[in-house]
């Protein structure tokens, strides 16, 4: 399957600012700042453009993955409502 | 033996610490520019294909009249 087929786009776009990306862009900014630490470096005063290099990647990525996520879900939601609905009898309420 | 004829293009060179490395400096930011728009962009465009998909179903229900 591809990352994100066509289908994917009737679904709401995930919030720029989404759980993904915030986690992926934090663990993008402590790498860089992880980085500063092995080379003896000052940890958050050293190599900025690194550190928003790192964040942007994984906020980036981040995007795209919550998008394929969502979908996912979607995806999997369909497939039980369709299969509630092609079997009634197995779902019938108690009483 | 023919190894012994053979140059590289490269040069080792020991870093310069007491300078920024403006080239490195100057290509993140860039990088980070770069992927922020294209980002944002896409966002947008995502927003606008789903308002347009929203549209049309919902047409497509309520028929032409």
């Amino acid at each position: 399957m591809a990352f994100l087929p066509d289908e994917s786009r009737s679904l709401p776009p995930p919030p720029l600012v989404n759980k993904v990306s915030v986690w992926l862009g934090f663990a993008g900014w402590i790498t860089a700042m992880l980085h500063n630490s092995f080379n003896q470096r000052p940890v958050i005063r050293a190599g900025v453009h690194r550190q928003i290099l790192f964040t942007t990647v994984g906020w980036f990525v981040g995007y795209y993955l919550a998008k394929r996520t969502e979908y996912i879900y979607a995806k999997k939601d369909r497939e039980l409502l369709e299969y509630v609905r092609h079997h009634p009898e197995d779902f019938k309420v108690a009483g | 033996p023919f190894l012994a004829f053979t140059r590289s293009a490269f040069v080792a060179r020991k870093p310069n610490y007491a300078q920024p490395n403006w080239l490195g400096v100057g290509l993140a930011f860039g990088t980070s520019a770069a992927l922020w728009a294209f980002l944002i962009k896409q966002h947008n465009e995502d927003v606008m294909e789903y308002e347009r998909r929203q549209k049309e179903r919902h047409h497509k229900c309520t028929g032409c009249s």
